[in-house]
């Protein structure tokens, strides 16, 4: 496999949603990420590379954080079509349907609703703790800092993924199944749900805020019982905003 | 607000837009970023940045999983904070109210150009039929184009309407109206970070 294939297919992997659309969802992306790969493999073969980009504009769906480890694999077996496996060509893409609707349940859990809220409860605190600690730029700082939680393992489960799976093709989705996604997803809700509640209680005390801190700690609570069953968080700023006015209109309360 | 600093908040919202969904995605887009950011930019990083924390809490529980997308919360946020932080008689909580309308009309935008995509793999493929290279890479390019011409396009209007009738409209709102509007702003960041906790341990 050539060498600077990895980087590539890397960097053109982060343009994976680019033509994100209702029919294809991310198809047309992901042939163009392939297409290096394609071109390497079937160099002097004019219809085989055609075959290949059409079976690489097909439909395909997956969460982009996990998109390198297919991208990777279907690069391998592709590599094995062009040199003559007869069986490779369709088995990237049936690994491609099948891997990329498994490997996106976990990963949207991972990435989407752990990591995500990770980093956000994290430019929450560190924004908190620098404005306490008299900070220049302490959301900015904050802001750096969310960033740098989804970003580090994002960007290297992208890379690793892309490595693995040019190194061994679809054997690269059972090394995938074996990590123990499960445990890293409940550490980081874990770790993101205590980083926002301590969050919350260290802006309750910073003064611009701790005369209001019982409305707060009530919204607060007021969120957390209902909104589910609300459909949803806005629907109750909707209903604080019908109450604030009620009690302005009623009791002449201005917060 | 002068017609150029518009066009400027417009396109820096565009571009960090194309983070959301096109590009990355590398949280670029995410309100804990664009608000601090856009407020930096106008030199109020703390209103930019208690609307981002207000958007971010109010939108992070919304996975955006098979390509969802119910409010864009970068154009929320990014619109909010323009306004809050640049126009004089535009409050906080009324700016964040615009933000919430232009990332609504912006969501609207962006599932309509999902729908017009499928005709860019189509055309790929026809070029293939014909023996002509599929430029691939130019198809993406002018989707992503679009993208941020829609986007630029909604948050420019969405900050000239702002900057124009907010100001006279909030003047002329009651006061029990103004006092709704700021509870409702005052108690959304927590009313999220409320839902985002239930959530977490739900899900844990």
């Amino acid at each position: 496999m050539n060498e600077g294939l990895r980087p590539r297919l890397f960097m053109r992997s982060l343009l994976l949603q680019a033509g994100f659309g209702d029919e294809r969802r991310q198809g047309l992306g992901f042939s163009w990420t392939i297409d290096p790969a394609l071109r390497a493999a079937y160099r002097g073969d004019a219809d085989g590379l055609r075959a290949a980009r059409r079976r690489h504009l097909e439909s395909f769906n997956t969460q982009p954080c996990a998109a390198g480890l297919i991208v990777g694999a279907c690069a391998a077996l592709e590599a094995r079509a062009a040199a003559g496996d007869a069986g490779a060509a369709e088995r990237a893409r049936a690994f491609k349907s099948s891997i990329g609707a498994a490997l996106a349940g976990s990963a949207d859990a991972l990435f989407w609703g752990a990591l995500r809220p990770l980093a956000a409860a994290t430019a929450a605190l560190v924004a908190v703790l620098g404005y306490r600690a008299g900070a220049a730029s302490p959301f900015m700082i904050g802001a750096a800092s969310g960033l740098l939680v989804f970003n580090a393992p994002a960007l290297t489960a992208r890379w690793l993924g892309v490595g693995r799976g040019l190194a061994v093709a679809d054997a690269a989705a059972l090394e995938a199944c074996s990590l123990p996604a499960q445990s890293w997803i409940r550490v980081a809700r874990w770790t993101a749900l205590a980083l926002a509640l301590v969050a919350c209680a260290l802006a309750l005390e910073l003064p611009e805020l701790r005369a209001h801190a019982a409305l707060a700690a009530a919204a607060l609570a007021f969120g957390a019982a209902f909104s589910r069953a609300a459909g949803g968080p806005l629907r109750l700023v909707a209903a604080a905003g019908i109450l604030g006015a009620a009690a302005s209109l009623a009791l002449g309360w201005a917060p | 607000m002068t017609g150029l600093s518009l066009l400027g908040g417009a396109a820096a919202v565009a571009a960090l837009e194309l983070d959301e969904a096109s590009i990355g995605t590398f949280l670029l887009s995410r309100p804990f970023v664009v608000g601090p950011l856009i407020g930096w930019a106008r030199g109020d990083v703390w209103s930019g940045a208690a609307l981002g924390a207000a958007f971010e809490a109010l939108t992070l529980t919304e996975l955006p999983l098979g390509g969802r997308l119910d409010l864009s919360a970068s154009v929320a946020a990014g619109t909010a904070a323009w306004l809050a932080c640049g126009v004089a008689g535009i409050s906080i909580e009324a700016a964040f109210f615009a933000g919430l309308a232009a990332g609504w009309v912006q969501a609207r935008v962006e599932r309509r150009l999902r729908g017009t995509r499928g005709a860019l793999a189509r055309g790929a493929e026809r070029a293939l039929c014909d023996g002509q290279e599929p430029r691939l890479g130019a198809r993406l390019a002018g989707a992503l184009t679009v993208q941020a011409a829609a986007t630029f396009a909604v948050c420019a209007a969405s900050l000239a309407v702002g900057a124009a009738f907010l100001p006279p409209t909030w003047a002329a709102l009651p006061e029990f109206a103004r006092v709704g509007t700021r509870s409702a702003f005052f108690a959304a960041p927590w009313i999220g970070a409320g839902g985002l906790a239930a959530s977490l341990g739900r899900r844990s």
